[in-house]
């Protein structure tokens, strides 16, 4: 029988670069693999307002919110883009807060991309449960727009934006908010200073990822003088792994539902390919880290002794308590009225594949 | 005109990929790719004595004991698996060795795979020069057997003869197998035996020129780190001495040199572009396995600065002096070489400005 063509609109991880190769195939299923320029920002804005691709990744937050009114996608538990992001806020001098005082960005006001971003949903959700800053002690600015943005394509279908916050769209980037005094935070992906220094927000650094919905730079602005919250982010970053044992994922994977229904076996296949595509990016990795990040293989052996061998475990049963936490921080935060049971979320053959695990 | 072809061997490094997938191409060159199936043993030891490829990576320490010989290749500044070796020397328990005092070293049986490979050649010179234990302070066990080896392979193309100085030994068995008896007290090593990266750099590096280990899961604690915290170390030494030390550079036929000049810099210029592009895509996306990836870019940024693996001869000038002085130190030469005898003119004329 021939093969069934599947469109795949994936980030070229590490992990499932195997899969967008063709090295790794699932079997039954040819995966066509969309390139998607516009990174992820647009492949989720395509998923929740046109339902473009058949297989793609898709914001955990976004994917609660959109579930709940019937967004014809289930949930396959290959989580992606994990990340401790509450420990990226950058704060700017003189605002106020104390670098390692959390408790400071109350009465502040604070940037972010979308507000229902995953990023948004655990950078608040730990904020509150660690530290007791709630959303509405703060004053949200939104640097996508209004509409173009994956909280203006929620609205649009139906979901408005939660009522108990004070939440604004930025008339300009943030850069200039902030040389202006405008903005005293920022909820970010990574650091915004030295090599490593993309990924902050907006488009400043975001090389690749992100054209499309961000707002552009204006440039002229001057670099604006800020610093992490957390003095050390690894050091807190770790903390919360040790205390909880959950490493935040912000992006899971969604197959279209009528392909489920009519080819139940799919998911099985997409799994087993997903994992046999992560065996082989952990295995080349240990064999050959990256040259040019010397001591690698130290970190790989301290990131071990943190996280074992894999820091990205797929499955239901691995992902329960961040699957858990985040439907918690949804609810908490009026993004979705109620926690949806799992059966409602993931495909039944993903259930069965783990019942004997 | 149509390209010349020359036969490539080389590492599939993360800096090198571009121009070995064809991303990158040598202005005027096609590069035929042979790859590295069987590790980096086989290549150098088919370079030293068959001169087999035009262009190829190669031990930094077998080329400068094979070029005075005559040997048909000059380097081009273009270095490769720089590592700080000593710090992953491994001490036996209930060798009498203390973790943290190099100088316990003196009076015992140390192995290494391979007793000229650059590898060895830092780690000598190193243990010298920073903790005062001289290579003839202990027993070596070479883990190559006595031909098919680089250190054979120099003896038999070349006729050059094992330093005298040293006493060493040639085992029979492999290296695990000698700790586990008792016959051994430490040995030199690239990998960390511990944690993700041990197991598997081990295995690819041992396959074709090397011996299988014994297993060592029974016994976890017999073999540990010399230097308790070995990256503290390393960045000791690199703070001290502004050098990462390179085990590998780059080769070429001198007859195509010869003939065609121009290939030196056309092959410099395309290494440089493939790792700028490394270098780029690296931080656009970290592994994500790599958890913390981007803190740990920044504090190697802070270190290394943007690129830790400099290519050109001023930039490794330092590095290249240190080598050739342990050379002639652990008599493996017999003099330091003049530049101009090693690399390419067009090379040095490149870097005239710089």
């Amino acid at each position: 029988m021939a093969d069934l063509k599947l469109s795949f609109a994936c980030t070229p991880y590490d992990r499932v670069l195997p899969l967008i190769t063709g090295e790794v195939k699932p079997d039954g299923i040819t995966l066509e693999y969309s390139r998607a320029p516009g990174g992820v920002p647009r492949i989720f804005y395509d998923q929740m307002k046109f339902q473009r691709y058949d297989v793609s990744e898709m914001s955990m937050s976004t994917y609660l919110r959109m579930r709940s009114i019937k967004f014809p996608y289930r949930m396959l538990p290959v989580f992606h883009n994990r990340n401790f992001s509450y420990t990226y806020i950058h704060i700017r001098k003189n605002a106020g807060i104390r670098q390692g005082h959390p408790e400071d960005l109350k009465g502040k006001k604070i940037g972010i991309g979308d507000y229902q971003q995953t990023l948004g949903l655990w950078t608040r959700g730990i904020l509150q449960a660690e530290f007791g800053v709630k959303p509405e002690d703060m004053i949200w600015y939104q640097g996508r727009g209004q509409h173009f943005s994956h909280t203006g394509a929620s609205a649009e279908a139906g979901l408005a934006p939660p009522k108990n916050v004070d939440l604004r769209y930025a008339t300009t980037d943030f850069d200039t908010m902030f040389v202006n005094g405008e903005l005293d935070a920022v909820t970010g992906l990574g650091l915004r200073r030295g090599r490593a220094g993309v990924g902050g927000y907006g488009t400043g650094g975001q090389v690749g990822g992100s054209a499309g919905l961000e707002r552009r730079g204006r440039g002229g602005a001057g670099e604006p003088d800020l610093v992490t919250l957390f003095p050390d982010v690894r050091q807190e970053a770790i903390r919360y792994f040790k205390k909880t044992g959950v490493y935040p994922p912000n992006h899971c994977s969604i197959v279209r539902e009528s392909i489920i229904n009519e080819h139940p076996w799919v998911v099985l296949s997409l799994m087993e390919a997903f994992e046999e595509s992560q065996r082989l990016a952990i295995e080349r990795l240990q064999q050959s880290p990256p040259t040019l990040l010397v001591f690698g293989p130290h970190y790989l052996r301290d990131l071990d002794e943190v996280f074992g061998t894999d820091p990205f475990p797929y499955g239901i049963k691995a992902n329960a308590k961040a699957m858990d936490m985040a439907q918690t921080f949804s609810v908490q935060q009026g993004l979705t009225e109620r926690k949806q049971p799992l059966d409602e979320i993931f495909p039944q053959e993903a259930f069965y594949r783990e019942e004997a695990q | 005109m149509a390209d010349l072809h020359l036969s490539f061997a080389i590492a599939p490094y993360d800096r090198v990929m571009p121009l070995i997938t064809g991303e990158v191409k040598p202005l005027g060159i096609t590069l035929d790719y042979w790859g590295a199936q069987s590790g980096q043993g086989n290549p150098f030891y088919d370079q030293i004595k068959f001169q087999r490829w035009d262009v190829s990576e190669m031990s930094m320490s077998s080329f400068l004991r094979m070029r005075p010989t005559g040997w048909g290749y000059r380097m081009l500044p273009v270095f490769h698996n720089r590592n700080f070796s000593w710090t992953n020397i491994r001490i036996r328990e209930g060798s009498g060795i203390r973790h943290g005092h190099p100088e316990d070293l003196k009076g015992k049986r140390i192995g290494i795979a391979d007793y000229q490979m650059s590898l060895g050649l830092w780690t000598r010179g190193i243990l010298q020069m920073e903790f005062g234990v001289k290579p003839e302070d202990m027993v070596w066990y070479q883990e190559r057997s006595e031909h098919f080896s680089h250190t054979g392979a120099s003896g038999s193309a070349a006729g050059l003869g094992v330093p005298k100085n040293v006493e060493l030994h040639y085992a029979t068995t492999d290296f695990n197998t000698m700790f586990l008896k008792g016959e051994l007290d430490a040995g030199t090593g690239l990998s960390m035996l511990i944690g993700r990266s041990g197991e598997g750099r081990q295995s690819s590096a041992l396959s074709g020129i090397g011996r299988v280990q014994a297993d060592l899961g029974a016994k976890p604690d017999l073999v540990s780190l010399l230097f308790p915290d070995p990256r503290q170390e390393a960045t000791r030494f690199f703070k001290k001495t502004g050098v990462y030390p390179p085990n590998h550079c780059t080769a070429v036929r001198e007859s195509i040199l010869d003939e065609h000049p121009w290939v030196a810099v056309s092959l410099m210029d395309a290494f440089e572009e493939a790792k700028r592009l490394s270098i780029e895509r690296l931080h656009q996306s970290l592994p994500t396995l790599m958890v913390f990836g981007q803190q740990y870019f920044k504090e190697l940024g802070e270190l290394f600065g943007r690129d830790p693996f400099p290519y050109g001869l001023k930039a490794n000038a330092k590095a290249f002096e240190f080598a050739q002085t342990f050379s002639l130190q652990q008599g493996l030469t017999e003099r330091k070489q003049p530049l101009e005898e090693i690399f390419p003119e067009e090379i040095l004329f490149r870097e005239e400005r710089a």
